[in-house]
């Protein structure tokens, strides 16, 4: 690898742009998932970012004509926690790089033994964080084949991320914490775990 | 062969060749992986959690601890999706100090990066120069923020406070010592016949299965797809700057140190150009004071190419003084873990903190 007249500071060989899956624009994927799926929401927020509202059973269907289309790169899955709503949102982000634009694929799915299709037969990189997600908000994902112990080891308590755990109240009766908090504590923290918004 | 014997061992987190906090437990059929599985989790301090607690500009504080060598990134997409709720316009001189923050950032978690691999294959000096260097950054920073690693000086509409006069002068003083220092890291660590040996041919992987598994940054620029946030989902002052991207073809351990290296030269180029470029003006848009700092309701993505791979930020906002929820999207929790545990198979165990070097696995990104 020795090259008398390189330049450090150049690209040694760029290869400009040599994947270009497609080419359809951001609004034109909306349009055709709004056309193709009864009972979608669609909504443009701008070039780059569209949303789509879906009911937890056509999610796969939505999942799939978006990949099919481009949007193959699976950004992120992230869970919400809507206790006012008794729902759990599941958030599927992914990126198109053709179309250069992020759709949100958003469903919500009843807060009571939470469960939902995994996606991992469709977007691989799912499988880790459906596995997470599992493990601190409880929801269930059949499908993923590798739903084991994540991060929190012989837990015992109810998944942590969910908005009616008390990290505070928990830690003072498993470990049995005897310390006197000042009184100009925030109120969230000794309420229900940080959901006052006020 | 159906019945073979497997032994496994547990590999870190105390591990000396280990990157960062986490672990292995390898099955080994002799000194051959059979079977990884990652072990995360022992940096793990619930930030996400904690962010739900604390109000949005307390939150500032704690975002950058989630990535250790290139924490700003974290504050730029945090700040990037709150801007965005808001719809608050940031002025173009804050954007352009952003830029070249990130950058520095870039090139130190490069150093950082590119010392490791010469650790991990028994070449210690590289890490001494790289790490060396690094520091002369960490005291541009220091210079800049009050602060070495976590600056804590990106906030929603712009930055804490302008440059001081002479800082531009200094960090040009530092990329022309980096510049100059470039080749030595050339010769030492690539013209070096160990490097050849140990990193042509390393867990190659190709684009189409690279994009199958959400691999990011320059681990998927080594693949040969050209494609980076800066240029492809602009943030920022990366529009206007001109800048290379790099790739390579092959996807081996040898392609993903070369885009590292490339990558810093590109930086350098950047920042002198952001220095040329930057306009006057303010560097902070007119926001609530933080304490009555409120967010609408709403969400938002932003992403950010790190010196690792794609950074996002997913904000939830219900109205008020705390976010509703925080969702990191850090690139190792990607290939760290899934894609980790996929390449390692078939190689012997004295490969396996190169490869985790190669492609530069951050933990701290993976437990938040």
């Amino acid at each position: 690898m020795v090259e008398d007249s390189l330049d450090h500071t150049k690209a040694m060989d760029p290869l400009k742009g040599d994947y270009k899956p497609g080419s359809i624009k951001l609004e034109g994927a909306l349009e055709r998932i709004k056309r193709l799926i009864d009972g979608v929401e669609v909504e443009a927020r701008s070039i780059k970012r569209g949303v789509i509202k879906v009911d937890p059973k056509l999610k796969d269907l939505v999942l799939k004509n978006l990949k099919e289309m481009g949007f193959d790169h699976f950004v992120l899955l992230t869970c919400i926690d809507l206790i006012d709503e008794d729902r759990f949102e599941l958030v599927y982000h992914t990126w198109s790089y053709g179309t250069k634009g992020l759709i949100m694929v958003k469903t919500t799915i009843d807060r009571e033994d939470p469960s939902i299709g995994s996606v991992v037969p469709i977007f691989r990189p799912a499988i880790t964080y459906e596995r997470e997600i599992k493990e601190m908000f409880g929801v269930d994902f059949p499908g993923n084949p590798r739903l084991t112990q994540f991060i929190l080891e012989d837990w015992e308590g109810p998944p942590p991320m969910r908005k009616d755990f008390n990290a505070l109240q928990y830690s003072v009766e498993r470990f049995g914490t005897d310390i006197r908090y000042p009184k100009s504590l925030p109120p969230h923290l000794l309420n229900d775990g940080g959901d006052d918004n006020e | 062969m159906s019945d073979f014997k497997t032994t496994e061992i547990i590999f870190g987190p105390q591990h000396p060749g280990i990157h960062g906090n986490f672990g292995f437990r390898l099955e080994l059929d002799g000194d051959m992986v059979h079977r990884a599985r990652v072990v995360p989790g022992y940096l793990h301090r619930a930030f996400e959690k904690l962010m739900e607690q604390r109000t949005w500009m307390q939150n500032i504080a704690i975002v950058p601890r989630i990535c250790v060598p290139d924490p700003d990134v974290n504050e730029v997409a945090y700040s990037m999706a709150i801007e965005e709720i808001m719809g608050l316009e940031v002025p173009r001189r804050a954007d352009y100090i952003r830029t070249i923050i990130l950058e520095l950032s870039r090139i130190g978690s490069h150093l950082m990066g590119l010392g490791g691999l010469g650790g991990a294959i028994g070449l210690y000096t590289l890490p001494m120069w790289t790490n060396g260097d690094r520091d002369y950054i960490l005291d541009l920073f220091e210079q800049l923020t009050g602060a070495r690693v976590y600056h804590i000086f990106i906030w929603p509409g712009g930055v804490r406070w302008d440059m001081p006069d002479n800082w531009p002068r200094k960090v040009r003083k530092v990329l022309d010592h980096i510049e100059k220092q470039l080749p030595s890291y050339w010769s030492i660590f690539f013209e070096s016949k160990v490097t050849d040996a140990r990193l042509i041919g390393l867990s190659p992987f190709d684009s189409d299965w690279a994009i199958a598994n959400s691999v990011t940054g320059p681990n998927l620029r080594a693949t040969g797809v050209s494609y980076d946030i800066r240029r492809d989902d602009p943030y920022a002052a990366y529009e206007d700057l001109d800048f290379d991207v790099i790739t390579r073809k092959d996807g081996d351990g040898m392609a993903r140190a070369l885009v590292r290296y490339f990558e810093v030269g590109q930086s350098i180029r950047i920042i002198r150009e952001a220095l040329d470029k930057m306009p006057s003006g303010p560097v902070r848009a007119k926001t609530p004071p933080p304490m009555a700092f409120m967010v609408p309701p709403g969400d938002a993505h932003a992403r950010v190419e790190s010196s690792k791979g794609e950074y996002g930020y997913y904000v939830v906002s219900k109205g008020g003084k705390y976010p509703y929820r925080v969702h990191v999207r850090g690139p190792s929790f990607t290939h760290g873990i899934d894609v980790l545990e996929q390449v390692l198979r078939g190689y012997e165990i004295s490969d396996t903190a190169l490869i985790t070097g190669t492609l530069d696995v951050c933990p701290p990104d993976i437990d938040r």
